[in-house]
């Protein structure tokens, strides 16, 4: 089964935080350490400060920064080009997914989230 | 697109079928449609929670419930977790992914949908504008209405 070291999980609600924290752990898949921040530019300066994270999973509707800028600013910083980001909107849908697609995201997941969707979105990486 | 176009009867339809599927997924409650000729359970102490949309169209949609329903929801999904407050937006994000499932559904894909942030109102803020569409339901038990507006903004 998949794991991770480092995930930044991304959302400005706390019980979507804490709905995408249990899926990934029904799913299955492991996660040693757990950072959560509440808009992209909180989870940017997370980033910066904490080097380990491997995968960022942001919402995109979110206050001071919302989930495409923060993808952006992430793609645009070498620093954070490697590190994999998993999108989880309400809003998605095949044309949203093209288009954050070609701005470096791994995979697209449709609220409401589901242990089965996260380990379709996640468990492919190794 | 503007609100003229809404179809009443669809839009009622779809708000019914997301509010259910979303409170099964989210919040393991099953919510169940009122049927023609029931009477309207009125909603003691309701509570509004409200997301406007700015895209496709201009509007409201809302969730409004008792408060119980509310503390029922916080207490299913934060189970055995000691109250620290982060509980409180449950209610919100769920009326977060009802808004952006109801949006995308009934335009269909493709759409550009763009929300604000969804928030408690306590009171009225003066916006609000009239009934586009509703749809009420029963939640195990605690009514619950589900209502698309039409928003005024006050500059």
């Amino acid at each position: 089964m998949k794991s991770y070291g480092q995930v930044l999980v991304v959302d400005d609600s706390s019980t979507s935080r804490m709905i995408i924290q249990r899926c990934i752990e029904m799913a299955g898949i492991s996660v040693s350490n757990y950072f959560f921040a509440e808009n992209g530019l909180d989870a940017y300066a997370s980033l910066r400060i904490n080097t380990g994270i491997e995968l960022v999973i942001t919402d995109i509707n979110m206050p001071k920064m919302d989930g495409r800028t923060f993808a952006t600013l992430m793609r645009g910083d070498p620093a954070m080009e490697k590190i994999a980001i998993v999108i989880v909107s309400s809003i998605a849908d095949s044309a949203l997914e093209t288009e954050l697609r070609s701005l470096g995201v791994k995979s697209v997941v449709k609220k409401p989230v589901s242990p089965a969707k996260m380990l379709q979105a996640l468990g492919g990486e190794s | 697109m503007n609100e003229a176009k809404i179809d009443a009867t669809r839009a009622a339809a779809i708000l019914m079928e997301t509010i259910a599927s979303t409170f099964a997924d989210i919040a393991f409650i099953d919510v169940a449609p009122s049927r023609p000729g029931d009477p309207e359970k009125a909603i003691v102490a309701p509570l509004r929670a409200a997301i406007d949309v700015l895209k496709p169209v201009s509007c409201r949609i809302e969730i409004q419930c008792p408060a119980t329903l509310k503390q029922r929801i916080e207490a299913t999904l934060f189970q055995g977790e000691v109250r620290s407050g982060n509980e409180e937006d449950a209610l919100l994000e769920i009326l977060n992914v009802t808004a952006g499932v109801f949006l995308t559904s009934y335009y269909g894909p493709g759409t550009d949908v763009k929300l604000e942030l969804p928030q408690y109102l306590f009171l009225s803020d003066g916006s609000e504008g009239e009934i586009l569409a509703q749809a009420a339901g029963d939640a195990e038990g605690e009514p619950l209405r589900a209502v698309l507006r039409s928003i005024r903004y006050r500059y």
